[in-house]
């Protein structure tokens, strides 16, 4: 009965955002279609959460005689991956997305910073056609409340491998950043409807980039974490197609905050920032199409069915195709000054906007250039890391180096140099931190110079802007710093990874890097519902202080699938990663292959992540602060 | 007009997109959705003492239980399919021989013979995820296809013995 509430509820919130789309896109201007918009929107809310509710409902008492927890639960799972269940799949991932989608209306019909009613109604109108479309997506292609007649004992998914907290919780945040760029695009939208675009708008639209960006650098920064320690492979990043759909938002994201800046400053580059808004969230959008069509094979991809691919190919047009078409004829309308002086804050902004997006368009290429050649029947391939390592990587180089510089410069035009006396001190510190470390090769020295200097730039800031911190300057030197430091966690892994494979026999001694490891043997232990060969390996055998680490292999019997729990020491220098391969009887009745990597500084990695969501969110703080142009 | 032309740019762009996308949509696609380690492999031993070594494939093997109403549903069509020739192996999932004696007599019986799984150690081997579920073997010994819960009506069955037969 509670299913069917949720699925009722579901049915109406279609109708409630019929009603928000009409109400706020009837050219008439009046007050009652204000309020039925920010109510209907409200009401869509409230409706929509009762339906995702009922799921969970379903989900949490192991409702098997509901299809989608049929398919995606099981009794013995813990509750929590219960709960987590209900986004584990298509469609109840499907109703979060949903749920967020009404979550941002909400935030557009109620948000006191909008002061501007024709733009809340228009862009509420706008959000109400992008919650229509993907709730009529959901009714029709992929409802979770269906029924089944005949409901089994007990539920088919028991996946060891999605067990795991950092995947469970990882999603919806991904899903904030994704669904937070629709209320941009659809201020966005409602600007150019308007015809209105100005340092107000960019106030206004600001914290809701702010959220978005801050919860996709999160959920990109909690995925590559959970890739890193659960799967096993020790890479944080794989260039797949759906991390390069995360990335591609997240770049023009990127971009838009910067652009933002000069719009609100300068009420420059109107037509730019109002097309990276609709490219932020239409990239978002294509993500999606990318993971549920199935035109691309990915580890990510959800079950495959060609009618919902069409369904959200036809969304993806309208909504993206619409925006587009309301972009060619309404941008030329707005006026931009044009006036730069080439030493300027925003001229280094404009540069930073053009670097990323040229990264964001050269990840696109590779993430669709396998599909193109397989239309035009030329070839079947794949793009992989040395593409991108070849491209984005060298771009990153001038990015980081103006990164570094940009925050220096002064609006308009410099009339002291002021700033080069502290940017000359950066350049020197990076040098000479480059030259003590001791680093070889021209790549490294450049990539390790370029972050010690962007760190170095972003305490200068703060100090030299000790006496008076704002929450802006401390968003963007955490930003800046948290990018830098994470530069070096990257070459960490990239460069001065250590591996060592060998096949070894109880009681031998081994060496890689700092670490003297003896290898004790395997043995068989079990849990509750699978079988693992657990290794024991000790560390710094000859020291008093030994610790011993265990890796293992899993036997899951029930799912025939077999997983590797690597064991990983974790500490502020490098990560010791211990993983256990197959027997080899070659060598010896108990010889086991033995994979030993060290990733040094991978907690600077984290740590810079940390800082650039903590970044976003002091830029979420003062957003919200109503201020006047410069 | 020059002005226009740049802000026509992104829509063309997109333009092209979505036709890429359209075309790939379209386009034949290789699932390889493998829905059992065993197919292609050879039927494994399962652990009965009395499994029938004088029944040669091609044969269909279907888990089934007498407290299962989906198994209920499909009955009738084993017993359509028996009737046409086909052997069909029943193993009986945690049941008793004297529930399952009622269920047979009740719905008729399909089985050339039925074996008794009631630790549940036949179903952990063949990987099923509920009963009922089916296996074909062809005449090589090797399984073909997997069924995972009832055939509902003749067609799937059909699909199912004729690729137990290719």
């Amino acid at each position: 009965m509670i299913v069917e509430i949720g699925h009722f509820a579901f049915i109406l919130a279609l109708v409630a955002a019929l009603i928000q789309a009409i109400s706020g896109l009837i050219p008439r201007d009046s007050l009652a279609a204000s309020a039925i918009a920010s109510r209907a929107s409200l009401a869509l809310l409230g409706l929509v959460t009762l339906a995702f509710a009922g799921l969970e409902y379903a989900y949490i008492t192991s409702d098997f005689s509901v299809i989608n927890v049929i398919m995606n639960s099981h009794s013995l799972k813990p509750l929590v991956y219960k709960i987590a269940g209900v986004w584990g799949n298509h469609e109840g991932s499907m109703l979060l997305w949903i749920l967020m989608l009404t979550f941002f209306g909400a935030l557009i019909a109620t948000l006191p910073t909008i002061d501007d009613p024709l733009l809340r109604r228009r862009a509420l109108g706008v959000q109400g056609l992008l919650t229509t479309g993907f709730i009529a997506f959901s009714l029709f292609t992929s409802n979770p409340f269906l029924r089944t007649d005949m409901p089994p004992l007990d539920g088919n998914s028991l996946n060891p491998v999605l067990q795991d907290l950092g995947l469970a919780f990882h999603p919806p945040i991904l899903y904030l950043g994704y669904v937070g760029f629709s209320s941009v695009f659809s201020l966005a939208a409602a600007a150019l409807l308007i015809g209105r675009v100005d340092n107000n708008w960019a106030r206004i639209v600001k914290p809701f980039v702010a959220l978005a960006w801050l919860s996709l650098s999160a959920g990109i920064a909690m995925g590559s974490k959970w890739a890193y320690y659960e799967l096993g492979w020790g890479g944080w990043w794989f260039w797949d197609p759906v991390e390069n759909a995360s990335l591609l938002p997240w770049l023009t994201g990127t971009a838009l905050l910067h652009s933002l800046l000069v719009l609100e400053a300068r009420g420059a580059l109107k037509r730019w920032t109002i097309l990276l808004a609709i490219v932020s969230f239409s990239l978002s959008l294509l993500g999606t199409f990318l993971v549920r069509s199935g035109v691309l094979s990915s580890v990510h991809a959800f079950a495959v069915d060609p009618l919902r691919g069409t369904f959200i190919l036809m969304l993806l047009s309208v909504y993206c195709g619409g925006a587009f078409s309301l972009y060619a004829l309404r941008a030329p309308m707005l006026k931009t000054i044009r006036l730069f002086t080439p030493v300027s804050r925003e001229s280094g902004i404009v540069v930073n906007n053009m670097i990323l997006v040229t990264m964001a368009a050269t990840v696109l290429t590779g993430t669709l250039y396998p599909l193109l050649m397989d239309a035009l029947g030329l070839a079947q391939l794949s793009v992989g890391a040395p593409y991108y390592n070849a491209t984005v990587v060298m771009m990153a180089i001038p990015l980081f180096i103006l990164m570094g510089a940009g925050p220096m410069l002064p609006w308009k035009r410099p009339g002291r140099w002021l700033f080069m006396r502290p940017l000359g001190i950066c350049a020197i510190i990076a040098i000479a931190a480059t030259l003590i470390s001791g680093i070889k090769g021209a790549l490294p020295m450049v990539g390790f110079g370029t972050a010690v200097w962007v760190m170095a730039s972003s305490l200068s800031i703060l100090w030299i802007a000790r006496k008076n911190i704002t929450l802006k300057t401390l968003a963007m030197s955490l930003g800046h710093f948290g990018l830098g430091l994470s530069v070096i966690g990257m070459m960490g892994t990239m460069l001065w990874k250590l591996e060592d494979i060998r096949v070894v026999n109880p009681g031998d001694t081994y060496t890689v890097g700092r670490y003297n490891l003896r290898f004790d043997g395997v043995r068989d232990v079990f849990g509750p519902n699978y079988g693992a060969s657990e290794a024991t390996i000790t560390l710094g055998p000859d020291t008093p202080n030994t610790e011993t680490l265990h890796p293992q292999k899993r036997w899951y019997p029930v799912s025939e699938s077999e997983t590797t729990e690597s064991a990983i020491r974790l500490t502020l220098l490098d990560d010791l990663y211990i993983v256990l391969g197959e027997r080899d009887l070659k060598f010896g009745p108990d010889a086991w292959v033995i994979r030993t990597t060290i990733h040094p500084f991978v907690s600077t990695l984290w740590a810079g992540f940390s800082f650039v969501v903590l970044s976003g969110l002091c830029m979420l703080g003062y957003s919200f602060k109503r201020r006047r142009a410069i | 007009m020059r002005k226009s032309l740049v802000t026509l740019l992104p829509l063309l762009l997109f333009v092209l997109l979505a036709l890429l996308f359209a075309d790939r949509l379209a386009a034949p696609r290789v699932t390889g959705a493998i829905d059992s380690p065993l197919i292609g492999k050879p039927m494994p031993e399962l652990p009965f003492a009395n499994w029938p070594k004088n029944i040669k494939p091609p044969y269909i093997v279907n888990v089934f239980a007498s407290w299962c109403a989906p198994c209920a549903i499909e009955h009738p069509n084993l017993i359509a399919i028996q009737k046409a020739g086909i052997t069909i192996i029943g193993i009986a999932y945690k049941d008793t021989p004297a529930n399952i004696k009622k269920y047979l007599k009740a719905g008729g019986n399909p089985y050339k013979t039925v074996l008794y799984d009631d630790k549940g150690e036949a179903a952990i081997l063949l990987g099923i995820t509920g009963v009922p579920e089916s296996f074909a073997v062809d005449a090589q010994g090797l399984v073909r296809a997997r069924q995972q819960g009832p055939f509902a009506d003749l067609g799937t069955i059909n699909d199912f013995v004729r690729e137990m037969l290719k």
